[in-house]
């Protein structure tokens, strides 16, 4: 995804280790870099997370806010939907080419790749919940994930951080009331109740897929792509699978080859299994980062601890 | 940093916004007694002291709880810390000066804030007055006392416990020093929690016990379980629930529901109305009718409504309510009318709909159809075809104009904003009789308010014998939906009824009027030369030529007699060139008054100086109003100068506008400059000064007429009051002399000037006045009454009307005109202040006077907004200025036009109350015999004006007890009361002699005598059942000239001297 630049002796270098499974930070080519995942970054955001794949200073960084916002119905919007508003942005400090106008174009790619995933039934949340008054108002999520580093696999942060965001987002729980109008009709008006522990979690964040990206490599392909094996990826193909192992979105990336039907299969099956080590993982992190946010909730001190370790 | 305090609420536009604070913990605080031994509190008060907070008085601010706090055999030396509640519901207990050594809580504010900003403040206002001992002790912020909320604790619960927490932790710290902490709070749960723990609480009456001198502060518990007696009334159903906030919400945004601010008819307090917008962007009136539909809903609270269906609607004039004595009268004679009237009515509409309502129902089906209400109900069904069935809820935008329905009227579902104030009020004498005498338990008593639109208020007092006969204060806390009136608590106790202070105080409280006098912080804006204050021609820039030096001009003042804040002086002196120059000085009272200083901000809430018969309340402390700016004769005076070059004909050939140095060479009165023009051998410079400015003002009236300004009337009195006790000995009505119209003349010019000088530099903030022009069915029922006598008015333009005014006169009655001018101001709109960017230029307009731009500039020592006039005009003219938001900052400038409007508004109403005091004193013990004029057409009477007192007073028609119908019946074609027998009629202007008399019967007697009504009694015409009869009007004569024999006239009498704002002002 990124252009860094390889001499033709490093290309063949990456081409040739992926393809005798070497890879050539030593991973093998299913293998995935450690992840760090922390919740609760953003105080003022419904829910936000913070992921970063690889280590501390080279890894791929990507910080998701989720803003729920009220929005009143227009005619022509479904009736009784709440919606997803996804924003993705690279920061200019991420990489070299970002700098200026260059990340708008990824900008838009990265935007259109997390609206497939997340807006519409496949996404397992409910948008149905997040209507409020049918024909009068919904919940818009609008997220907002920001890149800090890239460090490749950029593709995989981002749904793991929009993952994490989403299922520690928490909506304030609002209350309808009805009146009946001359012809019997029922109209409704909200309220928000004022109460910052009275909030739903929001429904079906658990069912959100995660993905597995694939990079076309040679004859090979790997997972969790470095930044220099993206430099010579020809194809790229992510995969989107839910907890219950369906495959809910598949996109192609790289314009450089295509993947033949017996691969495709081949990596379809590969994503449902590494899908399903990588949920188990998601857990474990995601129940991490929650004990790590209430533990420190949890210890009064008066000293000045401005900074949050993450 | 401990925590992220986070809330959420929801932005006027409907989104839900999520806040998060950061809230510190710190171990440096206080707890505010003065002679903590704890290091902390030992180093917070040295630090203070370092910081130059000293000591005030004999306390210390930073820590003003006294070493020896208030003694009780039950406690020792305590401390108050009252809970959340009992602030909202006891405040007016907590004021008292008797109760200090209080910890508020930072808890207890937080929550104060979000619950009642009034309470706030109140409380606020006690802690700055260092006297009182109050101290702010911030538990949320010492590490020791904050406390978090527990997983399923509400966040009631929880500031409970916070609060039981701050308490303990108080006690624990003041251990050594004998004192206690005691929590005052009479939330059960809380108070057994507390003491469980080992704090020591009670209930607000116990804490009340300890102040056995002040026995009343318990009468003043407010929120206290009133026993009811409607609650055992089986003909009482309870008043409607409420919507829900949301609900009416949705319900105004679908505009089911109007909303508007209820307003009580001043003569039925059973009548509502509100002026709501409309989805067809329109306002109308609403009426509410009858307390079930009124559901609660006071005076001047903001209401919902519910259009109620068309059939309901009302088509009837007014009903003006006798008394309210008996409250079951006015609704018992309603199901009486309507089961006599109306036997054929269908019973479709009982479902939903109260007594009350029907009544207004039957009322207008019989007057709309002659009686016939079985016609009546066919017709409605009839157009009502389809989609409008008998006993359907109309939406607001089904209504239009010019409906044959009458008028719509509406039941209240909810109130969006209470207006609840203290309101004056008396025993009801009706209770005061069977009250238990010589018993210290507490009883059930309804008081009535002075003011007569609001309800009977339940409260609970010791002291019934002490109170009957006597004015107090009472406050409504709540109003359950099971109880027919509010319930509310005594204040305080104001006097005796009919003692002069106590009524004047009465109608001050009552009106809203700020009266108290200036506080230290205001007098220290003062300059500090006081009365020794002398023009420094250095300091007042005289000599850097920023003031003008108009001492060398010959500048008199004219003004009522008596008076002494002179606000205005004059000039004029012919030019070489034949043209005059002619000069208003105005005192300068921004060169006094600095923007934002005490002063001035204390000017900006009393907004005006209130004149009552016997007193006025100043708006500027009184070395300034009558002295340092009062441009008195033979003194040099700031002023700010407005002086034109007006040529043969009054026309302006130019105007300059300066800061001045002003010798006025004389103040005159009235009479005196009146008489210098008509004496032919003066000819001094003064005088031919004053001959010339009559002949210029003459001019500017004649140019002004032509343009359509109005002369209209209102009656005003002055009272010639006897000079020790002040007791009003004679009424007279007013006389106006040329030279009123003279000073009139020159200020309406200054004003007009300054008006576009202001708006041409502050196109977006200047602070004018204009008069809208009145619609054109606020005459209907004038040009009704005027039809028979021939007589048109044109309301197309002021000029028209003027002109028509004008042509309106009869031969017949030389007071005719005078009458027509009085009702045809009564049509008029007020004319209001506001800011110019609020409006479009062409709504500046002022209709009465007939300018296209005015403001208010010539009396700075009594408006306040002359004197942010004059602010804004020394901004217009002096570039070097420095001015800051107040004259720029749109929004404020227009709160503050509605403050000014307000204070105008109540001020004038005090005044008029202030005379019909004076006038119910003079009358009093005294029957007189009058000739009056019809002014007022109402259902069951008729209001009359008596020209020679300038007072007015309704004539009932029917008897109180509903047994008796009215003699007189309303006819809808003639607007007249017309008896059965179609032979005599009491129309509008009608010419009849009427008996005045007040009630001298001891005042707790009955209802009207505790009001002091001035009663009317019809003599001519002669209508059976309703004039007096001749034994009694000669009984009632002879005994007055016995009475006339023996009064013996003492010559003490003053004229009572008050500088009533210009007639042109009333406008």
């Amino acid at each position: 995804m990124t252009s860094l630049l390889l001499s033709p002796a490093e290309q063949d270098y990456i081409i040739r280790g992926v393809e005798s499974g070497f890879r050539a930070d030593g991973r093998g080519s299913l293998d995935r870099r450690e992840v760090s995942l922390r919740t609760g970054m953003i105080s003022q955001a419904n829910g936000s997370a913070r992921c970063r794949i690889g280590n501390l200073g080279v890894g791929t960084d990507v910080l998701v806010g989720v803003k729920a916002e009220v929005n009143t119905w227009a005619p022509g919007e479904p009736e009784d939907l709440g919606s997803i508003v996804c924003n993705v942005e690279c920061s200019p400090s991420a990489a070299q080419e970002f700098e200026g106008r260059g990340a708008e174009e990824i900008n838009v790619e990265l935007t259109q790749l997390l609206d497939r995933i997340l807006n519409g039934p496949q996404s397992g949340l409910d948008l149905k919940k997040l209507c409020i008054i049918p024909k009068q108002a919904y919940w818009v999520l609008h997220i907002d994930a920001l890149v800090l580093d890239v460090k490749g696999s950029i593709v995989d942060t981002l749904v793991w951080a929009t993952r994490a965001a989403l299922m520690s987002t928490s909506l304030p729980r609002v209350v309808v009331e009805t009146i009946a109008d001359e012809m019997g009709n029922m109209q409704a008006e909200f309220d928000v109740v004022d109460d910052p522990d009275d909030l739903t979690p929001l429904e079906g964040a658990k069912n959100l897929p995660i993905s597995v990206t694939f990079s076309q490599i040679g004859k090979r392909y790997v997972v969790d792509a470095s930044e220099q094996e993206e430099a010579v990826t020809q194809a790229r193909l992510t995969v989107a699978v839910s907890p219950a192992m369906e495959i809910c979105a598949i996109q192609k990336g790289g314009m450089f080859r295509g993947f033949p039907p017996s691969l495709l299969t081949e990596i379809l099956e590969t994503a449902q299994r590494i899908a399903r080590e990588e949920l188990t993982k998601f857990d474990i992190h995601y129940a991490q980062a929650k004990l790590h946010l209430s533990s420190q909730a949890e210890e009064p001190s008066t000293g000045s601890t401005f900074l949050v370790q993450f | 940093m401990l925590r992220n305090k986070s809330f959420v609420k929801r932005t006027r536009k409907g989104n839900i916004v999520r806040t998060v604070k950061e809230h510190y913990l710190r171990d440096d605080i206080a707890c505010g007694y003065e002679s903590c031994k704890h290091p902390v509190c030992l180093s917070a008060r040295s630090e203070a002291e370092e910081q130059g907070k000293t000591l005030v008085g004999d306390v210390h601010p930073a820590a003003p709880l006294s070493a020896s706090p208030r003694n009780s055999t039950q406690w020792g030396p305590h401390y108050l810390v009252p809970d959340t509640n009992a602030f909202v519901n006891q405040i007016d207990i907590l004021e008292r000066p008797i109760i200090n050594n209080v910890v508020v809580l930072s808890t207890v504010l937080d929550e104060l804030r979000g619950l009642s900003m009034v309470v706030y403040n109140r409380v606020r206002a006690i802690v700055r007055d260092h006297e009182r001992r109050w101290f702010v002790f911030s538990n949320e912020h010492h590490r020791e006392t904050f406390v978090d909320r527990a997983a399923d604790e509400s966040p009631n619960d929880r500031n409970d416990r916070a609060i039981r927490i701050a308490v303990k932790w108080l006690g624990k710290h003041l251990e050594g020093s004998n004192i206690r902490p005691v929590m005052v709070t009479n939330d059960e749960d809380n108070l057994r929690k507390a003491i469980a723990d080992g704090v020591t609480a009670c209930r607000m009456e116990e804490c009340l016990g300890v102040y056995t001198e002040c026995p009343e502060l318990l009468d003043m518990m407010g929120s206290v379980n009133i026993t009811d007696r409607s609650g055992t009334d089986p003909n009482w159903e309870g008043y409607a629930e409420y919507l829900s906030p949301v609900q009416i919400q949705a319900g105004i945004k679908a505009s089911i529901l109007v909303q508007g601010t209820l307003q009580i008819a001043p003569y039925n307090y059973l009548e509502g109305s509100i002026f709501a917008a409309f989805p067809d962007g329109k306002e109308r009136r609403v009426l509410v009718i009858g307390r079930k539909d009124m559901n609660r809903a006071i005076q001047g609270d903001r209401i919902a409504v519910q259009i109620l269906p068309r059939s309901q609607w009302r088509k009837a004039p007014s009903a003006a309510l006798v008394d309210e004595d008996e409250d079951a009268v006015p609704d018992a004679k309603a199901e009486a009318e309507a089961t006599q009237a109306a036997p054929s009515v269908p019973d479709t509409d009982k479902t939903n709909e109260g007594r009350a309502r029907k009544r207004a129902r039957v009322a207008g089906e019989k007057l709309a159809n002659g009686g016939s209400a079985a016609t009546e109900t066919a017709e409605v069904k009839e157009d009502g075809e389809g989609h409008e069935e008998l006993g359907e809820f109309v939406k607001p935008a089904d209504i239009e104009d010019d409906s044959q329905d009458g008028e719509p009227t509406g039941r209240v579902v909810g109130v969006i904003r209470r207006n609840w104030r203290s309101y004056c009020a008396f025993l009801d004498p009706n209770f005061a009789h069977k009250g238990a005498k010589a018993s210290s338990a507490p009883v059930s008593v309804s008081v009535l308010a002075m003011d007569r639109r609001i309800p009977k208020i339940k409260i609970r007092t010791r002291q019934v014998d002490v109170l009957s006969g006597q004015r107090f204060v009472v406050a409504i806390d709540s109003w359950p939906k099971e109880s027919r009136y509010p319930h509310g608590h005594f204040v305080r106790a104001l006097g005796d009824a009919g003692d002069k202070a106590t009524e004047t105080e009465v109608l001050l409280l009552e009106h809203d009027v700020p009266f108290q006098p200036f506080t230290k912080n205001v007098r220290a804006d003062l300059p500090p030369e006081g009365d020794k204050w002398l023009l420094d021609v250095d300091r007042d820039q005289v000599t850097s030529g920023k003031r003008r030096d108009l001492r060398h001009i010959d500048i008199c003042s004219i003004d009522p007699p008596g008076c002494t804040d002179i606000d205005d002086a004059l000039h004029a002196f012919r030019l070489p060139n034949g043209n005059f120059q002619v000069g208003v000085h105005i005192a300068d009272v921004t060169n006094f008054v600095k923007p934002n200083t005490a002063m001035d901000k204390e000017a900006a809430h009393r907004s005006t100086t209130v004149y009552l018969v016997d007193r006025r309340i100043d708006m500027l402390p009184e070395l300034l109003g009558t002295n340092l700016c009062s441009l008195m004769s033979n003194v040099d005076r700031l002023a700010f100068s407005c002086i034109w070059e007006l040529d043969q004909d009054a026309t302006i050939v130019n105007v300059t506008f300066h800061k001045s140095v002003i010798h006025s060479k004389a103040s005159l009165t009235y009479e005196e400059a009146q008489n210098r023009i008509d004496d032919p051998s003066l000819n001094d410079s003064i005088t031919n000064n004053i001959r010339d400015l009559n002949m210029l003002a003459k001019k500017l009236r004649k140019r002004r007429i032509d343009a359509g300004a109005l002369t209209l009337s209102s009656p005003e009195v002055r009272f010639r009051l006897e000079n020790d006790s002040q007791d009003p000995v004679d009424v007279e009505m007013k006389a106006l002399k040329e030279t009123n119209a003279l000073v009139e003349e020159f200020m309406l010019l200054a004003n007009t000037s300054v008006a576009a000088k202001i708006y041409e530099y502050f196109p977006d903030s200047a602070m004018l006045r204009r008069h809208p022009e009145p619609p054109a069915q606020n005459f209907d029922n004038l040009q009704h009454a005027l039809k028979p006598l021939d007589i048109q008015l044109e309301t197309g333009s002021s000029l028209a009307l003027a002109q028509s005014l004008d042509r309106a006169v009869l031969a017949s009655d030389p007071y005719f005109n005078n009458l027509l001018r009085i009702l045809t101001t009564r049509c008029m709109m007020q004319a209001q202040y506001f800011c110019s960017g609020s409006c479009t230029p062409e709504e500046f307009r002022h209709y009465g006077l007939a300018t296209g731009i005015y403001t208010h500039f010539t009396s700075p020592i009594r408006r306040y907004a002359d004197v942010m006039v004059h602010r804004l005009l020394h901004a217009s003219i002096d570039r070097d200025a420095v001015y800051g938001s107040e004259l720029t900052d749109k929004i404020k400038m227009n709160e503050q036009c509605d403050v000014l409007n307000h204070r105008h508004r109540m001020a004038q109403q005090a005044s008029r109350s202030s005379v019909e005091l004076y006038t119910n004193l003079f009358f009093k013990g005294k029957t007189v015999e009058e000739t009056g004029y019809v002014t007022q057409i109402l259902q069951n009477g008729f209001g009359v004006l008596i020209p020679s007192y300038g007072i007015e007073g309704v004539v009932y028609t029917a008897a109180k007890d509903a047994a008796t119908p009215s003699v007189l019946e309303y006819d809808q074609d003639s607007h007249a009361l017309v008896s059965p027998d179609k032979k005599s009629e009491i129309r509008l202007f009608r010419r009849v002699r009427v008996i005045l008399q007040v009630d001298d019967k001891p005042v707790s007697a009955n209802v009207s005598s505790m009001r002091r009504k001035l009663s009317l009694r019809l003599i001519e015409p002669m209508i059976v059942g309703l004039s007096i009869e001749v034994e009694e009007l000669n009984a009632l004569r002879a005994a007055k000239k016995t009475k006339a024999a023996n009064a013996d006239d003492d010559g003490k009498i003053v004229e009572l001297v008050a500088k009533h704002p210009e007639q042109i002002q009333t406008i």
